[in-house]
């Protein structure tokens, strides 16, 4: 649905997107995830066409957005990081101001602005001022007010930003509904154990280029296979030693008391391998486990310069140096 | 299809409606007009009890002083109004929220614009019973009058679309509404200023030289002034109530000049020039906010 090939954005001195690639497909809930100062914001500002790139490509169902903006207007829906409110406007007036800007008014209008207020939990503050509702009440118009065109696509930038939890997990249960209904959904956020739980897709960005794209469980999968085995033994320390040196995919061992913590280069069959080895030569194994990877792991490592060789799936790949 | 109604302008007009600014201003700039027409008109009968006579004169005066201050009053109320029309929405960060829509520049600006002129005609014409008070004893016709309010229709489109430039290049309201006010001030003080230098440097040189054949004069830059709203404001006036030999005499000061097509049409030409520049005004509003364009730059 959406490809990015090459986006490039200076700043005077300074480069924000630096031959950036990103590709969306039709129904992913995509993540989008990168430290402070990457390009998340550049990149989301060009995809709206709030920001002009220097180069580059963006096509959204092989149009081409960067130049044709009336196409993105029809079909994208953007909610920023943050968004002010008018003074002495109520919230249906809101809504109805901003179906007019996208040219919905009458009846059609009224029924659509209600459905989404319904939908988001602002019904009953339809009449209330937009300057008295909390920050997890404006959040929340916010979409409904990106919602309003009906849009095939939805880039939502730090959605979750400075709400409490029950508004963070509403907001979730909206955007899986959104998503199960057939929406395509960009979302940049910091959290990343909420992208984990609902995203199909992720990508990271670090200093204005794609580091990592992919789907999550294939992602996480690999993040697991990278993290060490644990084996706790009750009795027989010297013989298992012995017999993970002497494996050729074991690359290194470190012993801590009871617990051996081995760095593992082989498949799950390979460790239910390793595993009835141990048991075979009379090797006590109390615990036998691979630590789980997690998305904050994996980011730490990745954006600190921490880079290791990662075995790519067909749609994952990680550039890495040692 | 377009909108039947400017979506923003339609907005402006609901929020300020439920503001008290605009009930302020109103009542603000009528208290001011108000009292200075009751003063006048006190001093007119004060004086017409010693004499005796009835001075008409004094209510065409009267009718200039209003037309004057109403005119002062628009110039400085116009910029307050329209200096935070952009600037304003980046402050609230909502300038993203409207470009991101199907409105483009072009429709975003001309109903900032639009809801400004709503409220400066509300207050212009708020003002007109007062004007009104000429008709007692007559001496200015309703055509006058009509004409008057187109005048100070464009002052307020020159210096609303000043305003609203100024606010799409400037990103703080502060600044934009300080800047108004200066360039409002170069255009009318500034110039003035410009033009009495130039002949002041003449009449310095002539008092050197000492030539009975040189006359001091300002010369060409008194052409500086057709870009001053009050000057042609003043040309104006005395054409709707003076003799229309004012503007010549005030000319004199500056040296001597004979009648020309530009002095003569001064005030079609600087009604021209006013709104040309605010044409451009707008334009370079418009640029400026569109994200697709090379930028002016958005300052301070």
């Amino acid at each position: 649905m959406l490809d990015v090939k090459g986006l490039t954005k200076r700043y005077k001195n300074f480069t924000a997107l630096d031959q950036f690639d990103l590709h969306v497909d039709r129904g992913e809930l995509f993540g989008f995830v990168g430290p402070n100062g990457a390009g998340k914001t550049t990149t989301l500002k060009i995809l709206t066409g709030l920001l002009k790139a220097d180069g580059g490509t963006a096509t959204l169902d092989g149009k081409n957005i960067l130049r044709d903006r009336a196409y993105i207007r029809e079909n994208v829906g953007y909610m920023p990081d943050f968004s002010g409110v008018y003074d002495n406007m109520k919230v249906f007036e809101y809504m109805e101001f901003y179906a007019s800007a996208y040219r919905i008014e009458g009846p059609e209008a009224r029924e659509r602005y209600y459905e989404l207020l319904e939908m988001v939990g602002l019904s009953r503050k339809a009449g209330s001022f937009v300057d008295e509702l909390s920050r997890g009440m404006k959040q929340r118009l916010s979409l409904a007010r990106a919602l309003i065109h009906d849009p095939r696509l939805l880039i939502l930038d730090e959605p979750a930003s400075g709400l409490d939890p029950q508004s963070r997990y509403h907001l979730k249960e909206v955007l899986k509904y959104l998503n199960r209904d057939g929406k395509t959904i960009i979302i940049s956020s910091h959290i990343l154990a909420e992208l984990s739980e609902m995203c199909t897709d992720i990508g990271i960005i670090d200093s204005g280029r794609m580091i990592l794209r992919g789907s999550l469980i294939d992602i996480l999968d690999q993040v697991n296979q990278n993290n060490p085995l644990e084996i706790t033994i009750y009795d027989g320390m010297e013989q298992a030693a012995k017999i993970l040196k002497e494996h050729p995919r074991v690359q290194t061992v470190t012993f801590d008391y009871h617990k051996i913590m081995v760095n593992f280069s082989g498949s799950h069959e390979d460790e239910a391998e390793l595993l009835k080895k141990l048991l075979i030569n009379d090797v006590k194994v109390y615990e036998f486990i691979r630590k789980p990877g997690s998305l904050e792991n994996l980011f730490m490592k990745i954006t600190e310069g921490k880079k290791e060789k990662v075995v790519a799936s067909n749609e994952m790949e990680m550039e890495s140096s040692l | 299809m377009r909108w039947k109604w400017n979506p923003v302008y339609k907005m402006e007009k609901m929020t300020s409606s439920r503001s008290a600014r605009m009930s302020v201003i109103v009542f603000g700039m009528n208290l001011i007009l108000t009292i200075t027409a009751l003063i006048m008109l006190y001093t007119i009968m004060h004086e017409t009890g010693y004499t005796g006579e009835i001075p008409y004169q004094s209510f065409i005066q009267l009718y200039r002083m209003i037309a004057f201050f109403e005119f002062t009053l628009i110039l400085l109320i116009v910029p307050a109004l329209t200096s935070g029309a952009v600037s304003g929405e980046r402050e609230r960060q909502t300038l993203d929220l409207l470009l991101s829509t199907k409105m483009n520049c072009w429709d975003i600006i001309v109903g900032k614009l639009g809801a400004s002129f709503r409220t400066v005609l509300i207050v212009i014409l708020s003002g007109f019973p007062i004007l009104s008070l000429v008709f007692i004893y007559g001496g200015v016709s309703e055509f006058d009058l009509v004409f008057l309010f187109a005048y100070y229709v464009i002052t307020a489109l020159f210096s609303g679309s000043l305003g609203i430039m100024l606010s799409a290049l400037f990103k703080k309201t502060s600044t934009s509404t300080a800047v108004s006010y200066v360039v409002l001030l170069l255009l009318t003080a500034g110039t003035g200023a410009a033009t009495y230098l130039f002949y002041r440097i003449s009449y310095t040189r002539f008092i050197e030289i000492s030539d009975p054949s040189f006359y001091p004069t300002a010369g060409k830059s008194i052409y500086f002034l057709l870009v001053n709203p009050a000057i042609s404001f003043y040309y104006f006036m005395n054409g709707q109530t003076g003799s229309g030999r004012e503007f010549y005499e005030f000319l004199a000061r500056m040296g001597v000049y004979e009648k020309n097509f530009i002095l003569e049409n001064w005030v079609m030409i600087g009604i021209g020039i006013q709104f040309v520049l605010s044409v451009i005004f707008i334009c370079v509003a418009v640029r400026t906010i569109d994200p697709m364009k090379k930028k002016y730059s958005v300052l301070l």
